[in-house]
């Protein structure tokens, strides 16, 4: 694994899901725990997003939620970092050539009410993993993520940022 | 009837100007450490959690630390405590070096050091700090304390059930 010395790493959220779930490799362990890490307001917001959706009152929800609360804790504001304006404009541009060319773009006549929701929602991943990938680009970050398929999509539009990919445990041990 | 002088007049008017004075400095000052304690994700996550999606509003120990500084202000207090002086991110790293045993809990020692304009200034306005003093301190106790998300992801013993997922 040859990647640039000295430059930060921006985890995806996935990244710090499957560490709690005990899937992250010890080789990336290692790998971000020896970078400075900057954390992304997306990877972040996809996050809370868990903890918010949750209903309160479920008795297994503290068993969801406290655990990323607890993370959250440890994330020091001032090194978060979001995308530019431009980012936001440049990602939509992108996340639109992406959904065209991954067939996602029909219109909601030829769709059934489950499918087009369905694909709306997977045009919002998309952006979002754009949002994410530029965001390491604009920092000259690494961008760590399992999420080989779609940010792989990305760099063939936008080459340029560093990425490490890697397979969560469970995946590698299937291979 | 007034039997005051001109001079002072003059000197009672220049020390209400200073009050005044102090009083906006610590004005500025409590607004400026609300708002950055507001910046912190968990407090805004727990106030959200509480049902207060509206007005998020500071904890009661940043508010008892915003406490501390004024009555260190007005008061004159020759005692620098040095947890009060700071909110957010800061005022964990101090915390946790006071856990450990490595924070004296007073700015006794003087040092004469140079350093770069920019980096000072930068460093001021990432933690909001409006003196030399406080932004060599703040950057030391950042410096010196563990990086709580690298202790995180070495040593949680957190889990989460197998099959969670992420929502989008």
């Amino acid at each position: 694994m040859v990647m640039p010395p000295d430059l930060p790493v921006i985890p995806d959220a996935n990244f710090y899901i499957y560490r709690l779930q005990r899937k992250v490799p010890s080789q990336i362990l290692d790998f971000v725990a020896g970078r400075n890490v900057i954390h992304s307001g997306i990877a972040c917001s996809e996050m809370t997003t868990a903890v918010g959706i949750l209903d309160p009152a479920h008795s297994k929800t503290p068993d969801s939620s406290a655990p990323i609360v607890q993370l959250l804790e440890t994330i020091d504001t001032a090194g978060m970092v979001v995308p530019s304006g431009t980012a936001w404009a440049e990602a939509g541009m992108i996340a639109g050539i992406l959904a065209r060319t991954q067939l996602l773009s029909r219109s909601k006549k030829e769709m059934s009410p489950v499918e087009y929701c369905c694909e709306r929602g997977r045009r919002r991943e998309l952006l979002h993993d754009v949002l994410l990938y530029l965001t390491a680009l604009e920092n000259d970050a690494i961008l760590v993520t399992a999420n080989a398929k779609d940010i792989d999509l990305v760099r063939r539009i936008k080459p340029g940022a560093h990425v490490l990919f890697y397979w969560p445990l469970e995946k590698a041990a299937a291979v | 009837m007034n039997t005051m002088g001109t001079g002072e007049k003059q000197r009672d008017g220049m020390a209400a100007d200073d009050a005044l004075d102090d009083a906006l400095e610590i004005i500025q000052r409590v607004t400026a450490e609300v708002l950055r304690a507001r910046r912190r994700t968990s407090d805004w996550m727990q106030s959200s959690l509480a049902g207060n999606l509206s007005e998020h509003a500071a904890p009661a120990d940043f508010v008892s630390q915003i406490a501390e500084t004024v009555i260190r202000k007005v008061g004159s207090t020759q005692e620098q405590q040095v947890q009060s002086r700071f909110v957010g991110d800061v005022a964990a790293a101090v915390e946790d070096l006071r856990r450990q045993g490595k924070a004296a809990g007073t700015l006794s020692r003087r040092i004469t050091v140079r350093v770069d304009p920019g980096i000072l200034e930068a460093a001021a306005e990432r933690f909001g700090t409006t003196t030399p003093s406080d932004t060599v301190n703040a950057s030391l106790a950042t410096a010196a304390a563990p990086n709580r998300f690298k202790q995180w992801l070495r040593e949680t013993q957190d889990t989460l059930p197998d099959d969670f997922e992420l929502p989008i």
